[in-house]
């Protein structure tokens, strides 16, 4: 059993920096979880506590059921894996995977039978008999993973394992890894700054900024239901379009209004918007780039929620187009078919989709939820 | 082992100095305090030094006060020990780090060499670096009679600080040294008593080609220590020994290299003395200067320092110098809206008078950042 658990863990730098704050988490046995979240944001941190790399400040720091804030790290029945996969230059492949066991004065044979093994799952058996500096860059990744593999560990930390690696690289070795959770069937903690990284990988994901934890949830629910304005613009790409206005209310209707912006808010939110007091307040209007349509059915449906772009780039990706442009002085990209024609210095129509459209307060930057029953089911 | 060794150390030394001397042997075993090889003491008007637990040499005609010479003397002589006893491979660095350690502790005792001294003393350790006062000695007379010695750098390596509450979990340094001379054979010096609580070694590393290699090695020496030993390490190195008489300037600027991690924001865990050389000017600024900075340049203030400001001021300075002060990218950088970057900036400057998107202002502050956090470990290092 490998649950890990934080609670209330904290670490603070000697002096003044607050690394980590108030962190809370629950991973289950076997689950893989990704702590994502800009540069700074305490990820390396909290994954160094975990290892024990690492004095927690405060808090308790559970593996399995074991509390184990003073259990060194070598007890921890951990292993891990880094951005710079450091392997010993004077040793072979094979030894390089050995050399850890050999320290643990783990017999001969046992240590074979596990290097073989590790080497068969991650395709590396032809490389056992060479140095570090005949290997590419994957290569040295796979041998580094090897090492961490052999010890068996209940729990794999991974930091960034996969930056070092050229583009293509890491598309591929994503994929492996989440393979290799399949075969080895450990819980794994897996930190990135690459939000798409997070959402390929992870069972669930856990956005943090400024050392605080925004977000716990799957990768869809993250992505359909951003808890503030931060995680909205961090998860997905090309990023949430945001619109800063006002919500006012008129003859009993909503509406959000902006430079040239005026929408007509669903009347499904009012409740919701209500109770969050943001009648007549400033607000954020979030949507999504492929949330933005022109099409005739849309348009119909939503005939109080256009907005009028002027169209300053449109980048081609094939199948689908990027629409830079701007609205009352804030910029707007729209993901739509390509067949739409939208050309450069053209103005353009576009309906927004009110049932994706995300509202969050303009003082608190908190998501508004969409009715008043998720409010409650969330806290 | 044959008792020949020390013939042409001693002969190649005599003809130099134009020296004589005799060997003698002692028939009860020398007294263990001057049993190691190298050991000096007087006897009569004749300087004697110890060969082995039953030999010694006397010299006669050897200048009196030539603490240097004899302090090369020694050297080579464990060295020929060394290579006589077939060590010179395998261990040949062991003899190098006592002679070093020799320096920072005291002879015939634990090669554990304490910096501490050094470095609570930061006015002794610039004189001492500038070749002044009591330090650690050189000049060109060690450095014409001591023999070739490996040319490389020294690094200071530092591990498992443990702050808080948390129950002390120390570690062994037996592990690091596996690691260490698995990664770079015939490396590790030994352990040295390091300031605030961390766990510290000297280790001698191979001159590189490139010095940008240097960190890169390092880099992975701490990644492997991590996979394998399972210890958060963090490295720093000084200038390079080339010729022998600049192991002082090596070792020192070594140290000064962790000493200069305080002025970092967020320190690398390499880190060399020569990689911003504006911190070798803060270095030698006195207290005294370093506060009356403080003083003036927060006379006008709300502030007395980095301590009293809150977290995100911090972010906010680091990441407009991150983006060359330029606003909009400094808000993208820290993933804030523009108007959020440029109320915090405003509320700094109401509060220190300082608008850090001008470069003089900004760099005000990030001063007053770094010398608050330098007096910060001055005073804590000052308590009992
Ligand atoms: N040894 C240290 N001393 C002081 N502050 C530190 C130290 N290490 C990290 N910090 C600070 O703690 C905060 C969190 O750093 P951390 O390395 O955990 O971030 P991260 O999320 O892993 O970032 P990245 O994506 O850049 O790797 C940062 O503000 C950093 O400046
Ligand atoms: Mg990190």
């Amino acid at each position: 059993m490998a649950r890990v658990q934080l609670v209330n863990i904290a670490k603070r730098y000697s002096g003044d920096v607050l690394a980590v704050n108030d962190f809370n988490l629950d991973v289950a046995d076997k689950e893989f979880v990704v702590f994502v979240g800009p540069s700074g944001c305490g990820k390396t941190t909290t994954l160094r506590m975990i290892a024990g790399l690492e004095d927690i400040t405060d808090g308790d720091l559970f593996i399995g059921d074991r509390r184990v804030n003073d259990v060194a790290p070598k007890d921890r029945d951990i292993a891990m894996v880094f951005q710079n996969y450091a392997l010993y230059p004077h040793m072979t492949v094979y030894q390089n995977m050995a050399f850890g066991l050999k320290l643990r004065k783990m017999p001969k044979t046992d240590i074979d039978k596990r290097v073989r093994d590790a080497a068969q799952i991650l395709d590396i058996v032809h490389l056992l008999d060479r140095k570090p500096k005949a290997l590419s860059g994957g290569q040295r990744q796979r041998v580094a993973l090897g090492r961490a593999i052999v010890r068996e560990p209940k729990v794999f930390l991974m930091d960034e394992p996969l930056s070092n690696l050229d583009a293509k690289l890491r598309v591929q070795m994503r994929a492996e890894i989440r393979k290799l959770h399949q075969r080895i069937q450990t819980t794994v903690i897996y930190v990135t700054h690459d939000q798409t990284e997070a959402m390929t990988m992870g069972d669930r994901i856990v956005v943090m900024k400024d050392g605080l934890i925004q977000q716990v949830a799957t990768p869809q629910e993250v992505y359909t239901n951003p808890t503030n304005l931060f995680v909205a613009g961090f998860i997905g790409s090309p990023a949430m379009n945001f619109l800063r206005g006002e919500l006012v209310e008129e003859a009993a209707v909503l509406r959000f209004r902006a430079a040239d912006v005026d929408i007509r808010i669903p009347e499904g939110r009012y409740p919701a918007l209500r109770q969050a007091g943001v009648v007549g307040k400033a607000v954020v209007l979030g949507v999504r780039p492929e949330d933005l349509h022109n099409d005739e059915l849309f348009l119909s449906t939503y005939p109080e929620a256009e907005i009028e772009l002027s169209v300053e780039v449109v980048e081609n990706m094939g199948p689908e187009i990027y629409v830079h442009s701007s609205v009352g002085g804030q910029n707007m990209v729209a993901r739509v078919p390509a067949r739409y024609d939208l050309r450069p210095g053209s103005r353009a129509k576009l309906a927004l989709d009110m049932n994706k459209v995300h509202i969050f307060d303009g003082e608190t930057e908190a998501a508004i939820p969409h009715h008043i029953a998720e409010a409650i089911a969330s806290r | 082992m044959s008792r020949e060794w020390w013939h042409q150390p001693l002969h190649y030394w005599s003809q130099a100095l134009g020296f004589h001397y005799r060997i003698q042997h002692v028939s009860a075993a020398i007294d263990p305090l001057f049993t190691t090889v190298g050991g000096w003491w007087q006897q009569g008007d004749h300087w004697c030094i110890t060969l082995d637990a039953h030999y010694i040499a006397c010299l006669s005609g050897f200048a009196e006060d030539g603490q240097l010479l004899r302090d090369a003397l020694s050297y080579t002589l464990h060295l020929a020990a060394g290579q006589a006893a077939g060590k010179a491979t395998e261990k040949g660095s062991d003899l190098w780090a006592y002679w070093v350690c020799e320096r920072c502790g005291q002879w015939g005792q634990q090669p554990t060499a304490d910096l501490v001294p050094l470095l609570s003393n930061a006015d002794e350790l610039r004189a001492a670096w500038q070749g002044q006062g009591e330090g650690p000695k050189q000049g060109p007379i060690a450095s014409l009679f001591t023999p070739a010695r490996p040319q490389g750098h020294f690094v200071w390596l530092h591990w498992a600080r443990r702050e808080g509450e948390g129950v002390a979990l120390a570690v062994p340094d037996g592990a690091l040294r596996t690691v260490v001379e698995a990664y770079q054979p015939n490396t590790w010096l030994g352990p040295v008593v390091a300031p605030s609580g961390y766990q510290s070694a000297l280790l001698w590393w191979p001159l590189v080609a490139d010095l940008a290699e240097l960190p890169q090695q390092l880099d992975e020496l701490l990644g492997v220590l991590e996979a394998d030993a399972m210890v958060f390490a963090q490295a720093t190195f000084g200038k390079a020994v080339v010729q022998g008489a600049e192991w002082a300037q090596a070792l020192l600027t070594t140290v000064l290299a962790w000493q200069q991690r305080v002025w970092l924001d967020t320190p690398p865990r390499v880190w060399g003395f020569g990689q911003r050389p504006g911190l070798q000017l803060l270095q030698a600024l006195p207290k005294s200067v370093l506060e009356s900075f403080l003083e003036g340049a927060l006379e006008d203030s709300q502030t007395t320092g980095c301590g009293d400001w809150p977290e995100e001021w911090r972010t906010t300075l680091t990441g407009l110098l991150a983006a060359n002060l330029n606003v909009s990218e400094a808000a993208r950088l820290l993933y804030l809206h523009r108007n959020t970057l440029m109320n915090r900036i405003e509320r700094i400057r109401e509060r220190t008078g300082y608008d850090i998107r001008h470069f003089e202002d900004a760099a005000m502050l990030w001063l007053v950042s770094a010398i608050t956090r330098q007096l910060g470990v001055d005073r804590e290092r000052a308590k009992p």
